[in-house]
């Protein structure tokens, strides 16, 4: 189990982090969620050893030892795909990465190789990074963070260029891994993606947790229940500016309601568009977000 | 001990990978520091004509040069890059921490280097037909040159993690230097005390006179440990300080 607790950071007038704490177990994907600067990216860094925190400690806790964990103990994606070498080929920046962490060869490439064609990409074991596209640099490199054998792997936005079919085979991945036991934290922009595959979420917002808790039911208990509207028009952004901070988008004609049965029966008769269908349910992980971070409503 | 000789190798076969990749730029490099060298003996010429010019001596500072200057621009060249590719951050993940491997590194280019030189430095010796006349304890010498340019290097290291562009400091170190390269070919009693210039003068009369002068090779390897331990202190000072203000890795 990796606990966090109360790290704090600063950066000259900036205050990044305000004593944040959290606990990711094995076996579970924990969501770390937050506008740009909210100090996601911070967090990990420290955990990594790559910054150094004014206050707080990071502790990998194994039956009873409890001990700082080091660096190389982690599988890391850090923003995107700059972290292999473009020019050389999959297998030397496999053999190189696992290298320094003290793999043998032997240890990394069989691995390696099952990860690559785990995502269809061992065809391209010894091609050059930089003749892959994007997409499919993210995937060497995430399968080069897993050929690791990480005790915890942390993912900074790992959805990061990859095309939809892609973002889903991924998701299946990391549930997979859930399910073999890995722990894994996860910041992503792709709210959706997180919504599906996470057990929690930590909200950071300005270098404070927000909030934390299961998924699903700290939506329900920040949200309450609420009712989902499916518009005949394409109106949805345009309706929940005007209606209030109850009203959340969700897609083009998606709307969601945060409120009681009573007081929506009250609002359908005047709606502008017409409804096809309500549905009672919990709004999505992203129209909460949006509430959250997002502009004040007007009107 | 495992880890630290399977992370000097996978260092080691990287490099190789580089040169492999890179091989013509390797190859025109070693071409340019051949006629490099011609360039710095007609300028001798030029601008002390009708002046004996002792050309073992000469070659032997180029040789010198080459080594040192080769050692100390390597690091802050290779930190930059490092950390415009987004890997620098990869690389403290390493077991051992950024400074063990950047060590590593250190080492295998340092071998590298010096094979390198070795190699030009015979090719120097061929075309020139110039005769060494060498101390069989000739390679003592070398640590304290080795020890000095990688104290320099680390040095150099430690302000490129912190100030990012160094290249005119490099620039600036390089015009420093040149003096006690060529005190090789005019040696004064005084130069003895300038850094890296006792070294070179001990490996200068060791291979071109037979001569090993212990004094001068004491001195050397006192200002070698000094070089290596400020470039090692300032490294690891500069690091901790990168990783306190959160600006390690932004380039």
């Amino acid at each position: 189990m990796l606990l966090v607790r109360g790290i704090r950071k600063r950066f000259v007038k900036l205050e990044a982090l305000k004593g944040v704490s959290l606990t990711l177990r094995p076996g579970e994907i924990l969501g770390l969620l937050g506008p740009n600067g909210a100090g996601k990216t911070t967090l990990i860094k420290i955990v990594l050893g790559l910054l150094l925190a004014d206050g707080g400690e990071v502790i990998l806790v194994e039956g009873e030892r409890r001990r700082r964990p080091q660096g190389y103990e982690f599988g890391v994606l850090l923003e995107g795909s700059r972290n292999l070498y473009l020019n050389h080929t999959l297998l030397t920046n496999a053999l190189y990465f696992g290298g320094i962490r003290g793999l043998y060869p032997r240890e990394v490439r069989p691995r390696f190789e099952a990860w690559l064609a785990r995502f269809g990409l061992l065809d391209l074991l010894h091609a050059p990074l930089a003749s892959l596209s994007r997409g499919m640099q993210q995937k060497a490199a995430l399968a080069l963070a897993l050929a690791l054998n990480p005790r915890f792997l942390l993912l900074d936005e790992p959805t990061l260029g990859l095309d939809p079919v892609s973002r889903k085979e991924l998701e299946a991945i990391l549930l997979d891994l859930k399910g073999e036991g890995w722990g894994i934290l996860l910041t992503s922009h792709d709210l959706e993606s997180v919504e599906r595959v996470s057990d929690r979420v930590v909200f950071l917002h300005r270098g404070e947790v927000l909030r934390e808790g299961p998924t699903r039911a700290l939506l329900r208990e920040w949200a309450g229940e609420g009712y989902r509207l499916r518009l005949a028009e394409p109106k949805a952004e345009a309706l929940a500016g005007a209606l209030g901070p109850g009203w959340l988008p969700e897609a083009p004609d998606r709307l969601f309601f945060l409120g009681p049965w009573e007081a929506l029966r009250g609002h359908l008769s005047r709606l502008p568009v017409e409804v096809l269908e309500v549905s009672q349910g919990t709004p999505s992980l992203e129209s909460l977000f949006l509430r959250l971070f997002g502009p004040a409503p007007k009107g | 001990m495992a880890v630290v000789l399977r992370q000097l190798l996978t260092e080691a076969t990287l490099l190789g990978a580089k040169v492999r990749l890179y091989w013509m730029d390797h190859l025109l490099g070693l071409f340019v520091d051949f006629i490099y060298f011609y360039a710095i003996l007609v300028g001798i010429r030029v601008a002390v004509p009708g002046a004996e010019i002792r050309l073992d001596a000469v070659l032997l500072m180029y040789g010198v040069m080459q080594l040192v200057l080769g050692l100390l621009l390597l690091m802050p060249q290779d930190l930059m890059g490092e950390a415009l590719r987004g890997t620098l951050e990869h690389l403290a993940l390493a077991r051992g921490g950024l400074l063990r491997l950047l060590f590593l590194r250190a080492g295998v280019n340092m071998l590298f280097i010096l094979v390198r030189t070795t190699f030009l430095f015979a090719v120097l010796l061929l075309v020139t037909g110039v005769q060494l006349q060498p101390n069989p304890w000739w390679a003592l010498c070398l640590p304290p040159l080795l020890l000095a340019g990688l104290g320099l290097a680390l040095f150099l290291g430690g302000l490129t993690l912190i100030f990012r562009q160094v290249g005119n400091a490099v620039s600036f170190l390089q015009f420093l230097l040149i003096p006690y390269f060529l005190s090789l070919a005019n040696w004064q009693p005084y130069m003895a005390y300038l850094p890296i210039a006792p070294a070179a003068q001990a490996a200068n009369l060791a291979l071109t006179r037979k001569t090993l002068d212990q004094g001068l090779l004491l001195l050397g390897l006192v200002q070698g440990v000094l070089l290596f331990l400020l470039g090692f202190f300032l490294l690891l000072w500069i690091y901790t300080l990168v990783r306190r203000r959160g600006i390690f890795g932004r380039f």
